[in-house]
């Protein structure tokens, strides 16, 4: 996976030292050219702006207050702290990181769930979800944001993250999330893919949804209603046929340190 | 043990603006109530063996869905939402659900107002066990459990019978309803009004009660179980491989499974790992019918699995733009 802020780099330093070479008449390329002792270059921020602290968690998780209790600061980098544990029907996470409810390109939907209590995840599911907003939004697609679910059930007071979902069978651990199919007429609401609804299924902008959320995470399948959601992956073994999911569809990933734990 | 696989062309006929070409066994179509829902909420009732249809029914609801015939083939069932469930300017809108049961004729003999989920037919087809959903948020889809109910069609009474159920089904071969909760799987018992717990872990049970199904979890990546009823012991041993997919219980006698294996052909458009479908064409789809008790495989034959419905005692099946009966004697 490579991450956007990564060719920055290059970018930036060649950037700065064009400036400093034509801040010192380096426009002539046959006059006076500096000893490279004299070139004084503060070192560039290659972080972007909404990670200023490069450490891969968005400074809107870090200051997201239902994430307080991790003592997380945007200034310096922090370790990620969230360990997926056991399996998706029956795990655990380990100092889960909330997503925050709005981001770009993205907006998390309630649903029957209180405020916080069903938006728990590892920061590689989080990383997943603000990533794919950012190139939704990004790529200019129109509204509606991206409607994201359920990730994992959590409880930032008890700090127990994680188990039984109801009605649920996985969302355990901290590695999944629920989102709705892609709407044409703009409106941030339900749709059902199976009904007269399907009208308003913008099919195309969903495989887009779809391909940027493999682009961003290790996305191990995904589970749609085959017989209405008019998508493919070309034998690649992601889309699954799974009855329930006409009005969302479940995006899993690999456990980034394995099962074992 | 004889198997009959009855193709019989008959006449083409018009309906509406397209041509379907219908082949039928014989006197297979004699008193049977076989219907299909057309995507404008029109119900089209097979008049007879020589191919004609009709129409049945028509809804001026917004969504009609969930059509079957009555195991006896007397009534056609389906549930009906007056409205989209979500508006585009934001707000929800709780539609009106209703189940709906019409006669042979396309008469309304009972309707059931309520927040239908599911349904299914008593064995001798006068009553239907329903179990009821509603939004547990009014922004969100229909998630909430409400309960489960006994509709008897002829009194046009509903009866709850519990409060949490998930799915329900009325098992043939003991006329008892069988309860997905919460609690596990419960077992009602409509003569004498009494819910017991069973220790079956699920209610997809063959006509003759031998086997059950048991299909995975909501989201969990498993694939469908086959127990025997009697010992409560998985025997998905039995099941057959390279059979394709399984569609459930072949009739409504029996336990006879039905696998389809479909290959299909997809035109497909756009870049990346997923690819939007802009055309698919079957190339090959072949059925088996497979009874595990003796690891037999009953038939083989070719065909789409068709949208015209019947009361379970044959398959019906689309080859070639025609539709094929599969009975048992």
């Amino acid at each position: 996976m490579i991450r956007p802020w990564c060719n920055k780099l290059g970018t930036a330093l060649l950037v700065t030292a064009c400036s400093i070479f034509l801040n010192m008449g380096g426009c002539d390329l046959f006059g006076w050219l500096p000893h490279p002792s004299d070139i004084v270059v503060d070192p560039p921020n290659i972080c972007p702006q909404w990670d200023v602290d490069c450490d891969q968690i968005s400074n809107a998780v870090e200051t997201n207050g239902a994430n307080a209790y991790l003592g997380l600061d945007p200034q310096v980098a922090n370790a990620n702290p969230s360990i997926a544990h056991g399996t998706y029907s029956d795990g655990w996470i380990e100092n889960a990181l909330n997503l925050p409810n709005v981001g770009t390109g993205y907006s998390h939907y309630i649903g029957s769930d209180t405020v916080d209590k069903d938006d728990w995840g590892t920061l590689d599911v989080v990383i997943m979800i603000e990533a794919g907003g950012r190139d939704w939004y990004n790529d200019n697609h129109p509204p509606p944001r991206i409607g994201i679910g359920d990730l994992s059930h959590g409880d930032a007071t008890s700090h127990q993250f994680g188990g039984q979902f109801p009605p649920h069978s996985c969302h355990e651990n901290g590695l999944e999330v629920d989102i709705r199919y892609v709407r044409n007429d703009g409106a941030e609401l339900p749709l059902n893919i199976a009904g007269p609804d399907s009208l308003k299924y913008d099919i195309s902008a969903t495989a887009d949804l779809m391909n940027y959320l493999i682009a961003n995470g290790d996305v191990v399948l995904i589970y749609i209603d085959t017989a209405h959601a008019y998508l493919t992956d070309s034998g690649q073994d992601i889309l699954h046929h799974w009855p329930g999911h006409s009005d969302h569809f479940h995006v899993r990933i690999s456990d980034p340190d394995g099962t074992g734990n | 043990m004889h198997f009959k696989l009855t193709i019989v062309i008959a006449s083409v006929v018009i309906v509406s603006t397209f041509v379907i070409a219908l082949t039928v066994g014989g006197d297979s179509l004699t008193g049977r109530l076989i219907v299909k829902l057309e995507k404008d909420n029109r119900l089209m009732k097979l008049a007879g063996a020589d191919g004609r249809s009709a129409e049945f029914y028509v809804s001026d609801k917004y969504w009609v869905h969930s059509v079957t015939v009555s195991p006896h083939g007397d009534y056609a069932a389906f549930i009906e939402e007056a409205g989209p469930r979500y508006t585009d300017t934001g707000s929800a809108a709780h539609p009106k659900i209703a189940l709906v049961v019409l006669d042979e004729d396309g008469r309304i003999v009972a309707r059931a107002n309520t927040d239908v989920k599911m349904y299914d037919w008593s064995p001798d087809g006068r009553r239907l066990a329903l179990v009821t959903f509603a939004p547990c948020d009014p922004d969100y889809e229909f998630k909430c459990p409400t309960g489960a109910w006994i509709f008897d069609i002829e009194q046009s009474d509903i009866t709850k019978i519990t409060d949490t159920a998930y799915a329900i089904r009325w098992a043939e071969h003991d006329s008892l309803v069988y309860i997905k909760s919460s609690d596990g799987v419960l077992s009602y018992n409509p003569v004498a009004r009494t819910m017991s717990k069973t220790a079956y872990l699920d209610i997809d049970f063959s006509p003759d009660g031998e086997y059950y199904l048991s299909h995975p979890g909501f989201e969990r990546d498993s694939v469908i179980q086959l127990y025997e009823t009697g010992t409560n012991k998985n025997v998905a041993g039995l099941l057959p491989q390279d059979t394709g997919n399984i569609v459930g219980w072949a009739f409504n006698v029996g336990h006879f499974l039905h696998f389809v294996n479909v290959v299909e052909e997809l035109e497909t458009a756009g870049t990346g790992p997923i690819k939007v479908i802009k055309g698919r064409k079957v190339k090959t789809a072949v059925n088996t019918i497979y009874e595990p008790g003796g690891r037999l495989v009953v038939m083989t034959f070719e065909g789409t699995i068709s949208p015209w419905c019947g009361d379970g005692s044959t398959l019906i099946i689309e080859r070639d733009g025609k539709l094929v009966l599969v009975e048992i004697p």
